[in-house]
Protein backbone atom coordinates (compact mmCIF):
# COMPACT_ATOMS: atom_id res chain seq x y z
CA UNK A 1 0.00 0.00 0.00
CA UNK A 2 1.37 3.24 -0.96
CA UNK A 3 1.41 6.55 1.27
CA UNK A 4 -0.04 8.71 -1.06
CA UNK A 5 -3.35 6.37 -1.81
CA UNK A 6 -3.44 6.28 1.74
CA UNK A 7 -4.27 10.13 1.97
CA UNK A 8 -6.76 10.20 -0.38
CA UNK A 9 -9.20 7.06 -0.43
CA UNK A 10 -11.62 5.57 1.82
CA UNK A 11 -10.46 2.34 3.61
CA UNK A 12 -12.60 0.39 1.69
CA UNK A 13 -10.80 0.95 -1.54
CA UNK A 14 -7.67 0.61 -0.33
CA UNK A 15 -8.58 -2.93 1.41
CA UNK A 16 -10.29 -3.54 -2.77
CA UNK A 17 -7.41 -2.53 -4.20
CA UNK A 18 -4.48 -3.86 -2.62
CA UNK A 19 -6.24 -7.06 -2.61
CA UNK A 20 -6.46 -6.95 -6.05
CA UNK A 21 -3.00 -6.26 -6.40
CA UNK A 22 -2.42 -8.82 -4.64
CA UNK A 23 -4.10 -10.91 -6.90
CA UNK A 24 -6.52 -12.40 -3.89
CA UNK A 25 -9.57 -10.68 -5.88
CA UNK A 26 -10.40 -11.83 -9.45
CA UNK A 27 -11.52 -9.35 -11.67
CA UNK A 28 -15.62 -11.15 -11.18
CA UNK A 29 -15.18 -11.30 -7.96
CA UNK A 30 -14.12 -7.07 -8.30
CA UNK A 31 -17.23 -6.91 -10.55
CA UNK A 32 -19.41 -8.78 -8.12
CA UNK A 33 -18.67 -6.41 -5.13
CA UNK A 34 -19.05 -3.47 -7.75
CA UNK A 35 -22.49 -4.32 -8.58
CA UNK A 36 -23.82 -5.26 -5.13
CA UNK A 37 -22.28 -1.55 -3.89
CA UNK A 38 -24.41 -0.01 -7.25
CA UNK A 39 -27.68 -2.18 -5.96
CA UNK A 40 -26.70 -0.87 -2.96
CA UNK A 41 -26.64 2.94 -3.93
CA UNK A 42 -30.28 2.60 -6.01
CA UNK A 43 -31.34 1.12 -2.83
CA UNK A 44 -30.62 3.93 -0.80
CA UNK A 45 -31.77 6.26 -3.52
CA UNK A 46 -35.41 4.85 -3.90
CA UNK A 47 -35.48 4.83 0.00
CA UNK A 48 -34.06 8.18 1.07
CA UNK A 49 -33.92 10.32 -1.93
CA UNK A 50 -35.09 10.21 -5.82
CA UNK A 51 -33.70 7.93 -8.31
CA UNK A 52 -34.24 10.18 -10.92
CA UNK A 53 -32.15 13.46 -9.89
CA UNK A 54 -28.48 12.80 -10.63
CA UNK A 55 -27.38 14.42 -7.52
CA UNK A 56 -29.31 12.33 -5.57
CA UNK A 57 -27.71 9.34 -6.89
CA UNK A 58 -24.38 10.33 -6.50
CA UNK A 59 -25.05 11.25 -3.03
CA UNK A 60 -26.66 7.71 -2.88
CA UNK A 61 -23.46 6.27 -3.87
CA UNK A 62 -21.18 8.22 -1.49
CA UNK A 63 -23.56 7.38 1.51
CA UNK A 64 -22.71 3.64 0.66
CA UNK A 65 -18.97 4.04 0.43
CA UNK A 66 -18.93 5.98 4.26
CA UNK A 67 -21.07 3.86 5.42
CA UNK A 68 -19.69 0.61 4.14
CA UNK A 69 -16.38 2.20 4.98
CA UNK A 70 -17.21 2.50 8.69
CA UNK A 71 -18.42 -0.59 8.64
CA UNK A 72 -15.61 -2.25 7.47
CA UNK A 73 -13.71 0.12 9.68
CA UNK A 74 -15.67 -1.11 13.06
CA UNK A 75 -15.80 -4.79 11.87
CA UNK A 76 -11.90 -5.19 10.95
CA UNK A 77 -11.00 -2.09 13.98
CA UNK A 78 -8.49 -0.63 11.29
CA UNK A 79 -6.51 -3.63 10.94
CA UNK A 80 -5.46 -4.51 7.24
CA UNK A 81 -4.86 -8.37 7.15
CA UNK A 82 -8.53 -8.43 9.40
CA UNK A 83 -9.76 -6.30 7.07
CA UNK A 84 -8.37 -8.24 3.78
CA UNK A 85 -10.00 -11.30 5.14
CA UNK A 86 -13.37 -10.09 5.73
CA UNK A 87 -13.42 -9.05 2.00
CA UNK A 88 -12.78 -11.91 0.82
CA UNK A 89 -14.63 -14.39 2.77
CA UNK A 90 -17.92 -12.07 3.08
CA UNK A 91 -19.05 -9.60 1.47
CA UNK A 92 -19.14 -5.57 1.14
CA UNK A 93 -22.94 -5.85 2.32
CA UNK A 94 -22.38 -7.16 5.68
CA UNK A 95 -19.97 -4.25 6.09
CA UNK A 96 -22.62 -2.40 4.83
CA UNK A 97 -25.08 -3.54 7.65
CA UNK A 98 -22.03 -3.27 10.44
CA UNK A 99 -22.37 0.72 9.36
CA UNK A 100 -25.74 0.69 9.47
CA UNK A 101 -26.05 -0.83 12.69
CA UNK A 102 -24.28 2.38 13.94
CA UNK A 103 -26.11 4.87 11.43
CA UNK A 104 -29.36 3.02 12.96
CA UNK A 105 -28.20 4.45 16.36
CA UNK A 106 -27.95 7.68 15.86
CA UNK A 107 -31.44 7.60 13.86
CA UNK A 108 -32.68 6.09 17.51
CA UNK A 109 -30.76 9.40 19.29
CA UNK A 110 -32.67 11.55 17.03
CA UNK A 111 -36.40 9.88 17.47
CA UNK A 112 -38.71 8.77 15.50
CA UNK A 113 -39.47 12.23 14.33
CA UNK A 114 -35.97 13.07 12.46
CA UNK A 115 -35.25 13.48 8.98
CA UNK A 116 -33.30 10.57 8.42
CA UNK A 117 -32.13 11.89 4.80
CA UNK A 118 -30.74 14.62 6.17
CA UNK A 119 -28.68 12.33 8.88
CA UNK A 120 -27.67 10.42 6.11
CA UNK A 121 -25.94 12.73 4.00
CA UNK A 122 -23.78 13.14 7.08
CA UNK A 123 -22.01 9.59 6.15
CA UNK A 124 -21.21 10.66 2.62
CA UNK A 125 -17.75 9.76 1.26
CA UNK A 126 -16.19 10.17 -1.90
CA UNK A 127 -13.96 7.68 -3.75
CA UNK A 128 -11.04 10.33 -3.76
CA UNK A 129 -10.67 12.21 -0.26
CA UNK A 130 -10.12 11.10 3.26
CA UNK A 131 -11.80 11.05 6.12
CA UNK A 132 -12.03 10.08 9.18
CA UNK A 133 -15.60 7.96 8.77
CA UNK A 134 -14.99 6.53 12.50
CA UNK A 135 -14.66 10.43 14.63
CA UNK A 136 -17.74 11.81 12.69
CA UNK A 137 -19.95 8.93 12.95
CA UNK A 138 -18.84 9.11 17.14
CA UNK A 139 -19.20 13.24 17.08
CA UNK A 140 -22.45 12.96 15.24
CA UNK A 141 -23.87 10.55 17.79
CA UNK A 142 -22.05 12.15 21.21
CA UNK A 143 -23.42 15.60 19.96
CA UNK A 144 -26.97 14.08 19.43
CA UNK A 145 -26.64 11.90 22.72
CA UNK A 146 -25.81 14.93 24.70
CA UNK A 147 -28.52 17.41 23.14
CA UNK A 148 -31.05 14.19 25.08
CA UNK A 149 -29.07 14.56 27.73
CA UNK A 150 -29.38 18.72 28.14
CA UNK A 151 -33.17 18.56 27.15
CA UNK A 152 -34.02 15.81 30.11
CA UNK A 153 -31.77 18.01 32.26
CA UNK A 154 -33.94 20.87 31.10
CA UNK A 155 -36.86 19.26 31.57
CA UNK A 156 -36.18 17.81 35.40
CA UNK A 157 -34.95 21.79 35.91
CA UNK A 158 -38.17 23.50 34.89
CA UNK A 159 -39.10 25.91 37.31
CA UNK A 160 -42.06 28.31 36.84
CA UNK A 161 -39.73 31.35 38.00
CA UNK A 162 -38.03 31.04 34.89
CA UNK A 163 -39.82 33.18 32.25
CA UNK A 164 -37.78 30.87 29.00
CA UNK A 165 -40.02 28.52 27.29
CA UNK A 166 -38.74 25.26 26.33
CA UNK A 167 -38.33 25.68 22.99
CA UNK A 168 -35.51 28.67 23.41
CA UNK A 169 -33.53 26.58 25.83
CA UNK A 170 -29.95 26.92 25.35
CA UNK A 171 -27.05 26.07 27.40
CA UNK A 172 -27.10 28.86 29.60
CA UNK A 173 -30.33 28.83 30.15
CA UNK A 174 -30.84 25.88 31.38
CA UNK A 175 -27.36 26.41 33.78
CA UNK A 176 -29.50 29.35 35.15
CA UNK A 177 -32.11 26.86 36.26
CA UNK A 178 -29.86 24.84 37.74
CA UNK A 179 -28.62 27.66 39.82
CA UNK A 180 -31.92 28.53 40.59
CA UNK A 181 -32.99 24.43 41.69
CA UNK A 182 -29.70 25.28 43.76
CA UNK A 183 -30.46 28.20 45.75
CA UNK A 184 -34.32 27.16 46.38
CA UNK A 185 -32.17 23.83 47.97
CA UNK A 186 -30.74 26.50 49.86
CA UNK A 187 -34.13 27.93 50.70
CA UNK A 188 -35.22 24.97 52.03
CA UNK A 189 -32.77 24.09 53.98
CA UNK A 190 -33.07 27.19 56.34
CA UNK A 191 -37.12 27.23 55.80
CA UNK A 192 -37.25 30.00 53.42
CA UNK A 193 -40.30 30.65 51.43
CA UNK A 194 -40.88 33.02 48.39
CA UNK A 195 -42.39 35.83 50.36
CA UNK A 196 -39.67 35.56 53.52
CA UNK A 197 -38.06 38.51 52.03
CA UNK A 198 -35.97 39.97 54.62
CA UNK A 199 -35.25 36.07 55.70
CA UNK A 200 -33.81 35.95 52.23
CA UNK A 201 -31.54 39.48 52.84
CA UNK A 202 -30.13 38.06 55.75
CA UNK A 203 -29.40 34.99 54.52
CA UNK A 204 -27.58 36.48 51.16
CA UNK A 205 -26.01 38.87 53.44
CA UNK A 206 -24.60 36.06 55.98
CA UNK A 207 -23.41 34.17 52.35
CA UNK A 208 -21.30 37.28 50.91
CA UNK A 209 -19.68 38.21 54.21
CA UNK A 210 -18.98 34.38 55.18
CA UNK A 211 -18.25 32.86 51.84
CA UNK A 212 -16.74 29.57 53.91
CA UNK A 213 -20.28 28.85 54.97
CA UNK A 214 -21.69 29.52 51.81
CA UNK A 215 -19.66 27.12 50.14
CA UNK A 216 -19.71 24.31 52.53
CA UNK A 217 -23.98 24.67 51.89
CA UNK A 218 -23.88 25.29 48.74
CA UNK A 219 -21.73 21.94 48.13
CA UNK A 220 -24.46 19.80 50.29
CA UNK A 221 -27.09 21.76 48.12
CA UNK A 222 -25.48 20.19 44.67
CA UNK A 223 -24.67 17.26 46.29
CA UNK A 224 -28.22 16.74 47.11
CA UNK A 225 -29.57 18.14 43.50
CA UNK A 226 -27.09 15.20 41.70
CA UNK A 227 -28.10 12.84 43.75
CA UNK A 228 -31.53 13.51 43.25
CA UNK A 229 -31.24 13.39 39.38
CA UNK A 230 -29.47 10.45 38.83
CA UNK A 231 -25.92 10.19 38.02
CA UNK A 232 -25.53 11.35 33.98
CA UNK A 233 -27.59 14.32 34.42
CA UNK A 234 -25.02 14.43 37.50
CA UNK A 235 -22.30 14.13 36.16
CA UNK A 236 -23.22 16.53 33.10
CA UNK A 237 -24.27 19.41 35.49
CA UNK A 238 -20.74 18.81 37.85
CA UNK A 239 -18.65 20.81 35.00
CA UNK A 240 -20.99 23.84 35.42
CA UNK A 241 -20.95 24.09 39.09
CA UNK A 242 -18.06 26.22 39.49
CA UNK A 243 -19.07 28.41 37.68
CA UNK A 244 -22.32 28.72 39.05
CA UNK A 245 -20.63 29.11 42.32
CA UNK A 246 -18.91 31.68 40.75
CA UNK A 247 -21.73 33.36 39.68
CA UNK A 248 -23.54 33.59 42.72
CA UNK A 249 -20.49 35.20 45.03
CA UNK A 250 -20.74 37.58 42.23
CA UNK A 251 -23.79 38.46 42.49
CA UNK A 252 -23.70 38.42 46.26
CA UNK A 253 -21.40 41.75 46.41
CA UNK A 254 -23.80 43.46 43.97
CA UNK A 255 -26.46 43.04 46.94
CA UNK A 256 -24.35 46.13 49.16
CA UNK A 257 -26.15 48.60 46.86
CA UNK A 258 -29.93 47.21 47.74
CA UNK A 259 -31.88 48.14 49.70
CA UNK A 260 -35.29 46.84 51.57
CA UNK A 261 -35.60 42.73 51.40
CA UNK A 262 -38.56 43.12 48.30
CA UNK A 263 -35.69 44.77 46.58
CA UNK A 264 -33.13 42.15 47.03
CA UNK A 265 -35.22 39.64 46.36
CA UNK A 266 -36.50 40.61 42.88
CA UNK A 267 -32.51 41.85 41.82
CA UNK A 268 -31.12 38.84 42.93
CA UNK A 269 -33.83 36.38 41.15
CA UNK A 270 -33.06 38.58 38.02
CA UNK A 271 -29.06 37.90 38.55
CA UNK A 272 -29.83 34.50 38.79
CA UNK A 273 -31.89 33.83 35.78
CA UNK A 274 -29.53 36.16 33.44
CA UNK A 275 -33.29 38.73 33.14
CA UNK A 276 -35.21 36.02 32.40
CA UNK A 277 -37.63 36.13 35.16
CA UNK A 278 -41.02 34.92 34.92
CA UNK A 279 -43.06 38.51 36.16
CA UNK A 280 -45.99 36.30 36.84
CA UNK A 281 -44.75 35.32 39.89
CA UNK A 282 -42.81 37.87 41.03
CA UNK A 283 -46.16 40.28 41.29
CA UNK A 284 -45.69 39.91 45.01
CA UNK A 285 -42.70 40.88 45.53
CA UNK A 286 -43.13 43.96 43.59
CA UNK A 287 -46.38 45.01 45.57
CA UNK A 288 -44.47 44.98 48.94
CA UNK A 289 -42.23 47.25 47.53
CA UNK A 290 -41.69 50.77 49.18
CA UNK A 291 -43.21 53.53 46.82
CA UNK A 292 -40.04 54.81 46.18
CA UNK A 293 -38.17 51.54 45.41
CA UNK A 294 -41.09 50.94 42.52
CA UNK A 295 -39.19 53.76 40.64
CA UNK A 296 -36.51 51.68 40.14
CA UNK A 297 -38.06 49.11 38.56
CA UNK A 298 -40.17 50.10 36.05
CA UNK A 299 -39.36 48.14 33.40
CA UNK A 300 -40.35 45.20 35.61
CA UNK A 301 -43.81 46.83 36.14
CA UNK A 302 -44.79 47.44 33.28
CA UNK A 303 -44.03 44.08 32.18
CA UNK A 304 -46.17 42.70 35.31
CA UNK A 305 -49.25 45.03 33.83
CA UNK A 306 -49.09 44.15 30.34
CA UNK A 307 -49.22 40.25 31.60
CA UNK A 308 -52.28 41.10 33.26
CA UNK A 309 -53.80 43.63 30.52
CA UNK A 310 -53.13 40.68 28.23
CA UNK A 311 -55.18 38.06 30.72
CA UNK A 312 -57.81 40.62 31.38
CA UNK A 313 -58.82 41.23 27.44
CA UNK A 314 -61.94 39.25 26.25
CA UNK A 315 -61.02 36.43 23.42
CA UNK A 316 -62.21 38.81 20.63
CA UNK A 317 -60.54 41.89 21.46
CA UNK A 318 -57.22 39.97 21.85
CA UNK A 319 -57.11 38.90 17.63
CA UNK A 320 -57.69 42.73 17.13
CA UNK A 321 -55.74 44.82 19.62
CA UNK A 322 -56.31 48.07 20.38
CA UNK A 323 -54.85 49.92 17.02
CA UNK A 324 -55.03 53.45 16.33
CA UNK A 325 -57.25 53.68 12.89
CA UNK A 326 -57.64 57.65 13.06
CA UNK A 327 -53.58 57.79 12.45
CA UNK A 328 -53.98 56.04 9.03
CA UNK A 329 -57.25 58.73 8.06
CA UNK A 330 -55.21 61.91 9.42
CA UNK A 331 -52.18 60.36 6.76
CA UNK A 332 -55.49 60.28 4.37
CA UNK A 333 -55.89 63.72 4.36
CA UNK A 334 -52.43 64.94 4.43
CA UNK A 335 -51.12 63.41 1.16
CA UNK A 336 -54.11 64.53 -0.78
CA UNK A 337 -53.74 66.87 -3.36
CA UNK A 338 -55.30 70.13 -3.39
CA UNK A 339 -55.26 71.84 -6.22
CA UNK B 1 -37.13 4.14 -37.67
CA UNK B 2 -35.91 7.03 -39.40
CA UNK B 3 -32.33 7.80 -38.89
CA UNK B 4 -33.50 11.28 -38.16
CA UNK B 5 -36.37 11.07 -35.67
CA UNK B 6 -33.64 9.02 -34.19
CA UNK B 7 -31.06 11.98 -34.07
CA UNK B 8 -34.17 14.06 -32.85
CA UNK B 9 -35.00 11.83 -30.14
CA UNK B 10 -31.74 11.57 -28.86
CA UNK B 11 -30.98 15.54 -28.66
CA UNK B 12 -34.43 16.03 -27.17
CA UNK B 13 -33.34 13.69 -24.21
CA UNK B 14 -30.29 15.36 -23.95
CA UNK B 15 -31.44 18.55 -23.64
CA UNK B 16 -34.30 17.28 -21.30
CA UNK B 17 -31.77 16.34 -18.68
CA UNK B 18 -30.58 19.69 -18.40
CA UNK B 19 -33.93 21.28 -18.69
CA UNK B 20 -37.34 19.96 -18.76
CA UNK B 21 -39.13 22.77 -20.17
CA UNK B 22 -36.62 23.35 -22.83
CA UNK B 23 -37.10 19.45 -24.02
CA UNK B 24 -40.79 20.81 -24.10
CA UNK B 25 -39.66 23.58 -26.42
CA UNK B 26 -37.52 21.61 -28.83
CA UNK B 27 -40.55 19.43 -29.13
CA UNK B 28 -42.95 22.31 -30.01
CA UNK B 29 -40.06 23.27 -32.49
CA UNK B 30 -40.06 20.19 -34.24
CA UNK B 31 -44.19 20.06 -34.65
CA UNK B 32 -44.44 23.45 -35.70
CA UNK B 33 -41.27 23.17 -38.57
CA UNK B 34 -42.02 19.30 -39.65
CA UNK B 35 -45.41 18.80 -38.32
CA UNK B 36 -47.44 16.99 -35.82
CA UNK B 37 -46.45 13.41 -36.92
CA UNK B 38 -42.64 13.91 -36.88
CA UNK B 39 -43.36 14.69 -33.41
CA UNK B 40 -45.25 12.01 -32.08
CA UNK B 41 -42.53 9.77 -33.35
CA UNK B 42 -39.90 11.46 -31.84
CA UNK B 43 -42.28 11.30 -28.93
CA UNK B 44 -42.53 7.66 -29.01
CA UNK B 45 -38.33 6.97 -28.91
CA UNK B 46 -38.45 8.98 -25.93
CA UNK B 47 -37.63 7.18 -22.39
CA UNK B 48 -40.48 7.42 -20.25
CA UNK B 49 -38.61 9.43 -17.46
CA UNK B 50 -37.70 12.16 -20.13
CA UNK B 51 -41.07 12.54 -20.86
CA UNK B 52 -42.57 12.77 -17.59
CA UNK B 53 -39.90 15.76 -17.06
CA UNK B 54 -40.81 17.15 -19.97
CA UNK B 55 -44.82 17.66 -18.98
CA UNK B 56 -44.04 18.37 -15.07
CA UNK B 57 -42.18 21.54 -16.37
CA UNK B 58 -45.65 22.84 -18.04
CA UNK B 59 -48.74 23.39 -16.53
CA UNK B 60 -52.04 23.93 -17.50
CA UNK B 61 -51.45 27.63 -18.60
CA UNK B 62 -48.59 26.43 -20.48
CA UNK B 63 -49.78 23.37 -21.74
CA UNK B 64 -47.08 21.08 -23.51
CA UNK B 65 -48.22 20.24 -26.58
CA UNK B 66 -46.78 16.69 -26.11
CA UNK B 67 -49.56 16.12 -23.53
CA UNK B 68 -51.89 16.75 -26.48
CA UNK B 69 -50.78 14.37 -28.76
CA UNK B 70 -49.16 11.11 -26.45
CA UNK B 71 -51.44 8.13 -26.65
CA UNK B 72 -53.21 7.64 -23.72
CA UNK B 73 -51.18 4.19 -22.72
CA UNK B 74 -48.56 6.47 -22.62
CA UNK B 75 -49.13 9.31 -20.55
CA UNK B 76 -50.59 6.29 -17.80
CA UNK B 77 -47.15 4.89 -17.78
CA UNK B 78 -45.92 8.86 -17.45
CA UNK B 79 -48.01 9.63 -14.31
CA UNK B 80 -46.75 6.13 -12.70
CA UNK B 81 -43.00 7.26 -12.96
CA UNK B 82 -43.89 10.83 -12.07
CA UNK B 83 -43.77 10.86 -8.47
CA UNK B 84 -40.25 9.80 -8.71
CA UNK B 85 -39.15 13.65 -8.91
CA UNK B 86 -41.18 14.74 -5.81
CA UNK B 87 -38.40 14.50 -3.72
CA UNK B 88 -36.31 17.29 -5.77
CA UNK B 89 -39.10 19.65 -5.64
CA UNK B 90 -39.99 19.37 -1.58
CA UNK B 91 -35.81 20.24 -0.96
CA UNK B 92 -36.43 23.41 -2.83
CA UNK B 93 -39.69 23.31 -0.89
CA UNK B 94 -41.04 24.86 -3.91
CA UNK B 95 -43.84 22.86 -4.61
CA UNK B 96 -45.88 19.83 -2.34
CA UNK B 97 -47.04 16.68 -4.10
CA UNK B 98 -50.76 17.31 -4.08
CA UNK B 99 -49.79 20.34 -6.28
CA UNK B 100 -47.07 18.43 -8.55
CA UNK B 101 -50.12 16.39 -9.69
CA UNK B 102 -53.19 19.06 -9.72
CA UNK B 103 -50.79 20.82 -12.44
CA UNK B 104 -50.37 17.29 -14.58
CA UNK B 105 -54.08 16.72 -14.29
CA UNK B 106 -55.02 20.19 -15.16
CA UNK B 107 -52.74 19.69 -18.12
CA UNK B 108 -54.12 16.61 -19.36
CA UNK B 109 -57.60 17.22 -18.64
CA UNK B 110 -58.52 20.99 -18.76
CA UNK B 111 -56.22 22.48 -21.51
CA UNK B 112 -58.80 20.90 -24.59
CA UNK B 113 -61.99 21.10 -24.54
CA UNK B 114 -62.90 19.10 -28.04
CA UNK B 115 -61.81 15.79 -27.25
CA UNK B 116 -63.89 14.43 -24.70
CA UNK B 117 -63.42 10.71 -26.21
CA UNK B 118 -59.56 10.90 -25.81
CA UNK B 119 -59.72 12.35 -22.25
CA UNK B 120 -61.65 9.76 -21.26
CA UNK B 121 -59.52 7.03 -22.55
CA UNK B 122 -56.51 8.75 -21.50
CA UNK B 123 -58.82 8.49 -17.61
CA UNK B 124 -58.89 5.20 -18.27
CA UNK B 125 -55.56 4.36 -18.62
CA UNK B 126 -54.44 6.11 -15.91
CA UNK B 127 -57.24 3.91 -13.71
CA UNK B 128 -56.16 1.41 -15.08
CA UNK B 129 -52.51 1.56 -13.41
CA UNK B 130 -52.08 -0.29 -10.13
CA UNK B 131 -51.50 3.25 -8.33
CA UNK B 132 -53.95 4.91 -11.06
CA UNK B 133 -56.62 5.53 -8.15
CA UNK B 134 -54.56 6.60 -5.89
CA UNK B 135 -52.53 9.21 -7.83
CA UNK B 136 -55.83 10.62 -9.15
CA UNK B 137 -57.24 10.94 -5.71
CA UNK B 138 -54.23 12.68 -4.17
CA UNK B 139 -54.71 16.69 -4.82
CA UNK B 140 -58.72 15.82 -3.28
CA UNK B 141 -57.48 14.49 0.19
CA UNK B 142 -58.65 17.28 2.34
CA UNK B 143 -61.16 18.61 -0.68
CA UNK B 144 -64.85 19.68 0.92
CA UNK B 145 -66.96 17.64 -1.54
CA UNK B 146 -70.08 19.09 -0.29
CA UNK B 147 -69.17 22.84 -1.34
CA UNK B 148 -69.15 21.64 -5.37
CA UNK B 149 -72.02 23.54 -7.06
CA UNK B 150 -73.73 21.88 -9.71
CA UNK B 151 -75.74 24.48 -11.53
CA UNK B 152 -72.82 27.20 -11.47
CA UNK B 153 -69.79 26.68 -13.88
CA UNK B 154 -66.67 26.44 -11.64
CA UNK B 155 -63.88 28.60 -11.33
CA UNK B 156 -61.26 27.90 -14.13
CA UNK B 157 -58.50 25.81 -12.72
CA UNK B 158 -60.02 25.11 -9.59
CA UNK B 159 -59.92 22.02 -8.13
CA UNK B 160 -63.40 21.93 -8.58
CA UNK B 161 -63.30 22.33 -12.27
CA UNK B 162 -61.09 19.07 -12.27
CA UNK B 163 -63.65 17.03 -10.34
CA UNK B 164 -66.50 18.40 -12.40
CA UNK B 165 -64.63 17.28 -15.85
CA UNK B 166 -63.39 14.17 -14.37
CA UNK B 167 -67.10 13.40 -13.45
CA UNK B 168 -68.31 14.02 -17.11
CA UNK B 169 -66.11 11.79 -18.22
CA UNK B 170 -66.09 9.02 -16.15
CA UNK B 171 -68.70 8.66 -13.30
CA UNK B 172 -67.56 5.46 -12.05
CA UNK B 173 -64.01 6.72 -11.61
CA UNK B 174 -65.45 10.09 -10.22
CA UNK B 175 -66.72 8.14 -7.03
CA UNK B 176 -63.65 5.90 -6.55
CA UNK B 177 -61.69 9.26 -6.28
CA UNK B 178 -64.28 10.92 -4.00
CA UNK B 179 -64.45 7.76 -1.61
CA UNK B 180 -60.21 7.20 -1.79
CA UNK B 181 -59.78 10.80 -0.91
CA UNK B 182 -62.61 10.99 2.03
CA UNK B 183 -60.63 8.13 3.49
CA UNK B 184 -56.62 8.45 2.50
CA UNK B 185 -53.81 9.33 3.98
CA UNK B 186 -51.91 12.47 2.53
CA UNK B 187 -48.51 10.90 3.51
CA UNK B 188 -49.04 7.31 3.21
CA UNK B 189 -50.79 7.76 0.04
CA UNK B 190 -47.66 10.36 -0.94
CA UNK B 191 -45.35 7.26 -0.07
CA UNK B 192 -46.65 4.73 -1.88
CA UNK B 193 -46.92 6.47 -5.10
CA UNK B 194 -43.59 7.63 -4.85
CA UNK B 195 -42.16 3.81 -4.25
CA UNK B 196 -44.15 2.64 -6.31
CA UNK B 197 -42.67 5.24 -9.23
CA UNK B 198 -38.88 4.96 -7.76
CA UNK B 199 -39.31 1.11 -8.43
CA UNK B 200 -40.32 1.36 -11.65
CA UNK B 201 -37.35 3.27 -12.38
CA UNK B 202 -34.73 1.59 -10.23
CA UNK B 203 -36.23 -1.73 -11.41
CA UNK B 204 -34.71 -4.96 -10.18
CA UNK B 205 -32.32 -4.97 -7.95
CA UNK B 206 -30.48 -8.29 -6.79
CA UNK B 207 -31.77 -10.22 -4.19
CA UNK B 208 -28.46 -10.01 -1.95
CA UNK B 209 -29.16 -6.50 -1.09
CA UNK B 210 -32.97 -7.76 0.66
CA UNK B 211 -31.47 -7.16 4.25
CA UNK B 212 -29.28 -4.53 3.69
CA UNK B 213 -31.34 -2.31 6.38
CA UNK B 214 -30.52 -5.05 8.94
CA UNK B 215 -28.05 -3.89 11.40
CA UNK B 216 -25.85 -7.07 12.18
Amino acid sequence: MNLDKVRTRPFLLLMISDAVDNGLLTPTQVAKIESLLVDMSLKIAKSFFSPVISHDLKKSCSIVMGITTLGLLKLSEGDTLKAQKILLEDTVLTCFRKGWEHVDALFKAHGADANRSILLTHYQYGDSEHKDIVSIHASLLSMQLDVKLLQQIAAKFKNPLSGIEMFELDEATIKADVQLSIFETMMKRHELGHKSYDEIKALLLSYRDTPDIFNDEFSDATETIQKQYGVTAGLRIEDWLPGIKDNFHENFQRLAFENSGPEIYISFFEQVLRGNINPVHFVHAYESLLEPERQLYPDLKMQIESEKDFKDLPDEEEADLPFDTDLISDFGDNTAIDY
Amino acid sequence: MSQEVAVLAEKVVAITRESGRNGGDILEDIASTEGDQKMIAVISELDIMSVAKILRDFDATIPSIAAWLMDPETIGKMLDVEPSYWENEFEKGAITAQDSVKSMLSQIFLTRTDDDERQAEILDAINHSETGLLYLSLPFIGFDFESIDHTEEPVSGSDEELLVKIKSLREPIYHAIVDTSKNGDLEKIEAILKSQANNIRVGEISSDTDDMFEPL
